[in-house]
C-alpha cells in the first residue's frame, strides 16, 4: 500500500478539527441553548473525539492538545465570564492518584520483566501442562490472564507470544492447535485486564469518575467484581477456541524448562516488594493509604535500591499515562465548561431505566473499542456518562470499562490482538470468529450475571 | 555509510560465528568467534535486535515491559520494523558489492 490514503485521512481529520474549532469561535451552537463556555467544552470534546478516533496524530498528543485547549481557550472564556477557576483543575488529572497507581504498576512490571520473573512463572506453568495441548492452552490462558491483571496487557501478551512461538513452531504446519495457542494469548490478556483496577486503563478511569461521584470501590472490591468475570470468560474462551481450532498433536515435543531453579537474592526481593505492594493495595480499608500512595512504594524501592536504573525509568510507558491524563482532563473540561449540566438538562433520561442505558452505552463502547483504543473509548464515553445525571453511575461505568476489555474481534481492537496477528500465523477471519463470539457472550453475561453480581456485592 | 567486514585478527579469516547471549536483567550481547581458529574477535550489545527469520518473535522479545494503547499503531510499527530491516539490508548488500567486498 502506498502512503496516499493515510495522508488523506490525516488531512481530512485536520480539516474537521479546524471546522470544529471555528464552530466554537463563532458560537454556531448557540441555537441549542449553549452558552459560550458550554460550546467551547463541546468543541474540545469533538476535537478530542475526532483525533482519538482517527489516530491522525498519536493518542498522547491529542491528550496534550486537550490540555492546551483547556488551559488557553476554555480557561480564558470562563474567566471572561467572571468564573474563578485555577488551571490546576486541568493539570491535576495528569498526576492524580490513578496515574500514580499506574506508574507503580508499570514499575513493578518493569522489575518483574527485567529479572524475567514473569517469563519464569509462565515457563513453569507450561512445563507442568505441556503433556496435553488442551491442558497447556488452559495453563497458558490462566497465567496470561493472571499476569495481565497486574502487568500491562501488551507486555504480558508480548512476553507470552515470544515464549510460545517456539512451541507453536514445533507443531506440524497443518495442526490447528498452532492457531489455538496463538489466539489464546491475546484473548486472555484482554480478559485478564478486567480483574484489577490496574489491569487496564479503562478500569482506572472508571474508578476516577466514581471517586468524583463519591462512591469509589476499593482495590479489593474491584477484584471481587472483576475476577469472577475473568474466570468465567476464560472458561468460555477456552471452549470457543477448542471448538474452532481443535488440532491433532498430543503434547509438545521439545523440552521446556524453567529459566532457573534458584532465584538470585535480587529477584527474590523484587518478588517480595511486588507482593507487599499488592497486599497493601488489597488491604486499603485497614490502613487507609490510597492505592496511589501505595504505588509509590515500589517506585521508591526499586529505583532507590538500584534494582531499576534511569534507563528503565525512561522506558516506562509515559505515553499511556498521558493518554489517561488527557481523558480525565477532558472530563474536567466538560464539567467546568458546563457541558455536563447542559446534557443533564436536555437528555430525557428516565432514572428508572439506567439499566437499559448501561446496556446501550456498553454496546456502543464495545463497538468503538473494537475499532479504536480502549483507553480513548473510555476517555470519550465516561465523561458523557457523568454528564447524564444518573442516579446510579457506578454500574454504568463498570459496564463501559468491561465492554472495552471485551472488544477483541479484530487485529486492531487491542495491542495484544495486533501482536498475535503480527506473527502472520493467523488470518483476520481466524481472529474474528472466536473473538466476536467471545465479545457477544461477554457483553450478554456482563449485563445479566454481572449486573446481578454487582448488586449483590453492593456496587449499587 | 561505512562498511566493515569483521575479520579475525589472528588468521585473517572472514568466516565468523555469532553467539547471541541472553541473560536476565542484562541487555542481549553477541560474541563473535572466528570459525577457522576459534579466536575471540568481538563483542557487542544489542538495543534493537531483529531476526528476520523469526520475525514477530524477536520483535516481541525486544518489546520489553511497555504498555501500549493502540492496536493500529502496533501493526504499523511491526510492518515498519520488518520493512526497514529489509530495506537497510538491501542497501548494505548494495554497498558491499560496490566496495568489492563480496566473496
Ligand atoms: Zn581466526
Amino acid at each position: 500500500m502506498n502512503g496516499m490514503p493515510k495522508y488523506l485521512n490525516r488531512i481530512l481529520a485536520l480539516v474537521v478539527v479546524i471546522v470544529f474549532y471555528f464552530c466554537g469561535v463563532f458560537e454556531v451552537f448557540s441555537g441549542w441553548g449553549m452558552s459560550k463556555p458550554v460550546q467551547v467544552s463541546f468543541v474540545i470534546l469533538l476535537i478530542g473525539a475526532t483525533l482519538w478516533i482517527t489516530e491522525a496524530i498519536p493518542l498522547f498528543v491529542t491528550s496534550l492538545l486537550i490540555l492546551f485547549l483547556g488551559k488557553t481557550w476554555l480557561l480564558g472564556v470562563l474567566r471572561e465570564g467572571g468564573v474563578k477557576i485555577s488551571e490546576t483543575v486541568f493539570l491535576g488529572p495528569f498526576f492524580s492518584n490513578i496515574i500514580l497507581l499506574f506508574l507503580g504498576g508499570f514499575v513493578i512490571s518493569s522489575a518483574l520483566h527485567r529479572y524475567k520473573i514473569d517469563e519464569d512463572l509462565a515457563r513453569r506453568i507450561i512445563t507442568k501442562t505441556g503433556n496435553s495441548i488442551p491442558m497447556m492452552i488452559a495453563g497458558i490462558m490462566g497465567i496470561t490472564a493472571f499476569l495481565s491483571m497486574w502487568l500491562s496487557n501488551t507486555a504480558t501478551a508480548a512476553m507470552m507470544l515470544a515464549l510460545c512461538i517456539p512451541i507453536i513452531n514445533s507443531l506440524p504446519a497443518d495442526d490447528r492447535y498452532r492457531k489455538a495457542i496463538l489466539l489464546s494469548i491475546p484473548f486472555s490478556a484482554n480478559i485478564g485486564g478486567m480483574g484489577t483496577p490496574i489491569g487496564t486503563p479503562p478500569n482506572a478511569i472508571a474508578i476516577q469518575y466514581m471517586q468524583k461521584a463519591g462512591i469509589a470501590p476499593s482495590f479489593l472490591k474491584w477484584m471481587i467484581l472483576g475476577v469472577p468475570s475473568v474466570i468465567g470468560m476464560l472458561v468460555i474462551m477456552w471452549f470457543v477456541i477448542m471448538f474452532f481450532f481443535r488440532g491433532t498433536s498430543k503434547g509438545i515435543v521439545q523440552e521446556f524448562k524453567p529459566l532457573k531453579t534458584v532465584y538470585s537474592r535480587r529477584a527474590k526481593l523484587v518478588i517480595a516488594i511486588s507482593l507487599v505492594t499488592v497486599a497493601l493495595w488489597i488491604t486499603e480499608p485497614i490502613h487507609k493509604l490510597s492505592s496511589g500512595t501505595v504505588a509509590l512504594i515500589p517506585v521508591l524501592l526499586f529505583f532507590g535500591v538500584g534494582f531499576l536504573k534511569i534507563n528503565d525509568l525512561r522506558a516506562l510507558s509515559w505515553d499511556v499515562l498521558l493518554i489517561m491524563g488527557g481523558g480525565l482532563c477532558l472530563g474536567e473540561i466538560i464539567s467546568a465548561g458546563g457541558l455536563s449540566n447542559w446534557l443533564v438538562a436536555r437528555l430525557p433520561v428516565d432514572q428508572g431505566s439506567f439499566f437499559m442505558l448501561a446496556v446501550v452505552l456498553g454496546v456502543v463502547s464495545c463497538f468503538m473499542s473494537t475499532l479504536m483504543s480502549n483507553t480513548a473509548t473510555a476517555n470519550l464515553i465516561m465523561p458523557i456518562v457523568m454528564g447524564m445525571g444518573l442516579s446510579q453511575v457506578s454500574p454504568v461505568l463498570v459496564g463501559v470499562a468491561f465492554s472495552c476489555s471485551l472488544a477483541m474481534s479484530l487485529p486492531i481492537s487491542t495491542p495484544p490482538n495486533a501482536l498475535a496477528f503480527s506473527t502472520g500465523e493467523i488470518s483476520v477471519k481466524d481472529m474474528l470468529r472466536p473473538g466476536l463470539i467471545g465479545t457477544i457472550i461477554g457483553i450478554v453475561l456482563t449485563f445479566t450475571a454481572g449486573w446481578w453480581w454487582w448488586k449483590i456485592i453492593g456496587l449499587y | 555509510m561505512e562498511l566493515h567486514r569483521q575479520q579475525c585478527q589472528k588468521c585473517n579469516s572472514y568466516n565468523m560465528r555469532n553467539l547471541l547471549v541472553r541473560v536476565p536483567s542484562k541487555p542481549q550481547a553477541v560474541f563473535v568467534r572466528c570459525a577457522e581458529c576459534n579466536e575471540f574477535v568481538a563483542r557487542y550489545k544489542l538495543s534493537d535486535y531483529y531476526h528476520h527469520g523469526k520475525g514477530a518473535e524477536s520483535y516481541m522479545r525486544s518489546h520489553g515491559s511497555g504498555a501500549a494503547d493502540s492496536g493500529r499503531r502496533i501493526l504499523k510499527e511491526f510492518s515498519k520494523v520488518v520493512g526497514d530491516a529489509e530495506k537497510e539490508f538491501a542497501e548494505v548488500m548494495e554497498q558491499f558489492k560496490k566496495e568489492g567486498k563480496a566473496e
